[in-house]
């Protein structure tokens, strides 16, 4: 049975991790519902057919209000979410002297570096 | 675009939300044959629309799963080892496979897990919990507990057989890398059939694991310019709300509608698979 300090120290690291998921979920409907709105203001993507996939165009493309460099950079933070997710988790074990789960924490975010390594190559 | 088609896609986002989070299936499975059977959307744009849907229902529900204690983190992180490495080498791979092959035996696989879950479904003893410890399972602290909400009480759960739902999962991410399918079946099924965890925290734990694994594929969507914001952005906001609204449903179904509503999932996921197989594609 679980005593009490791993209870709390259970609810701290669900807590965190929680935390995360909220701020980049809410950053990422708010981002993306401001390009919505862009769009139906302007009834244009701002870029035509060709919307730019690198990130300096699109930072370019917020500033001047451009409707789908805002719903990318939503998408965007939508997809980093769970990356991140997984980086703040090794902090929140380590917050709780988990060091079976830091390490074990630490193994998956090195495979998901190297997998977006690989897939960015091929 | 038109205000109507946009409303069009949130509504779609959000049935695909709340029924991918209520089964930890991830919501792909809906959007992906919608927009290729009535937007006429070719099949990898579709795809990579589902793989943000199944990131925006991992991320939605978990949050309000996180916070009623039904997800187990240990599970899911111990676990997303074996679905990260299993994506990687099927990613790795695809181009050498023939897939063929795969598609059946996954297929085969997905249409037995319909049955087992039907069994569940005629066998009163579905819901009992193994009671003694699993040495694997006390090492790495995987046992656990969640709040039933149907019944009012706390009920502890201890993991078991951790090898074979591990070797499941790494299968699972080995498909998803490279037959590029949604695989919160195989998941659901490793930790509820296989891992005796109770069907609610697996499903959570399911959908908690199924952003991590899409997020990889995601991110090279994003880059190769096969994301279609227009489409994309409105289904993800849709699919948030979904998932949150589901999320909050889903404690207070019982088990018995839950596999009720899982099995023809599976069924049409696994035969759609076998067919394929054999070179017909439904969509």
């Amino acid at each position: 049975m679980a005593d009490k300090q791993e209870i709390t120290n259970e609810r701290k690291i669900e807590n965190g991790i929680g935390w995360i998921l909220r701020v980049g979920v809410f950053f990422a409907v708010i981002v993306m519902s401001v390009g919505v709105i862009l769009l139906l203001l302007h009834g244009n993507t701002g870029y035509g057919k060709n919307i730019p996939t690198d990130l300096d165009p699109l930072i370019a493309g917020l500033i001047s209000g451009k409707a789908a460099a805002w719903l990318m950079m939503g998408i965007f933070i939508l997809i980093l979410t769970p990356t991140i997710r997984v980086f703040a988790s090794i902090f929140a074990f380590l917050a709780a002297k988990d060091f079976l789960y830091v390490g074990i924490t630490t193994l998956v975010f090195i495979i998901l570096l190297f997998a977006a390594f690989i897939g960015l190559q091929g | 675009m038109s205000l109507s088609l946009l409303i069009t896609y949130i509504l779609i986002g959000v049935l695909a939300g709340i029924f991918g989070s209520i089964l930890g299936l991830g919501g792909g499975m809906i959007v992906t044959p919608i927009l290729v059977l009535a937007f006429n959307l070719p099949i990898h744009y579709a795809i990579a629309a589902s793989i943000i849907a199944v990131i925006g229902t991992s991320s939605g529900a978990s949050v309000a799963y996180l916070r009623d204690d039904l997800l187990n983190v240990r599970v899911a992180m111990f676990l997303e080892i074996f679905t990260t490495i299993g994506a990687l080498i099927g990613a790795v791979l695809v181009g050498i496979f023939q897939p063929a092959w795969l598609n059946a035996f996954f297929g085969l696989l997905l249409v037995y897990q319909g049955y087992a879950m039907w069994q569940k479904i005629h066998n009163k003893k579905a819901d009992e919990l193994a009671s003694k410890d699993d040495k694997i399972a006390a090492k790495l602290k995987l046992d656990s507990s969640y709040y039933n909400k149907l019944e009012q009480k706390n009920v502890s759960y201890h993991i078991q057989r951790v090898p074979l739902g591990a070797l499941i999962m790494f299968g699972a991410g080995f498909a998803s890398g490279l037959l590029g399918i949604g695989s919160g079946g195989f998941k659901v099924f490793a930790m509820d059939s296989v891992m005796q965890m109770p069907l609610k925290p697996s499903s959570a734990t399911s959908n908690f694991m199924m952003g991590v694994t899409a997020a990889a594929s995601a991110v090279i969507y994003f880059f190769n310019g096969t994301l279609q914001p227009l489409i994309v952005a409105p289904i993800a906001i849709g699919i948030i709300f979904g998932s949150t609204l589901g999320s909050r449903i889903m404690p207070h179904l019982p088990n018995k509608l839950l596999r009720t509503i899982f099995i023809p999932v599976v069924l049409i996921a696994g035969i759609q698979l076998i067919i394929k197989a054999f070179g017909i594609n439904l969509y």
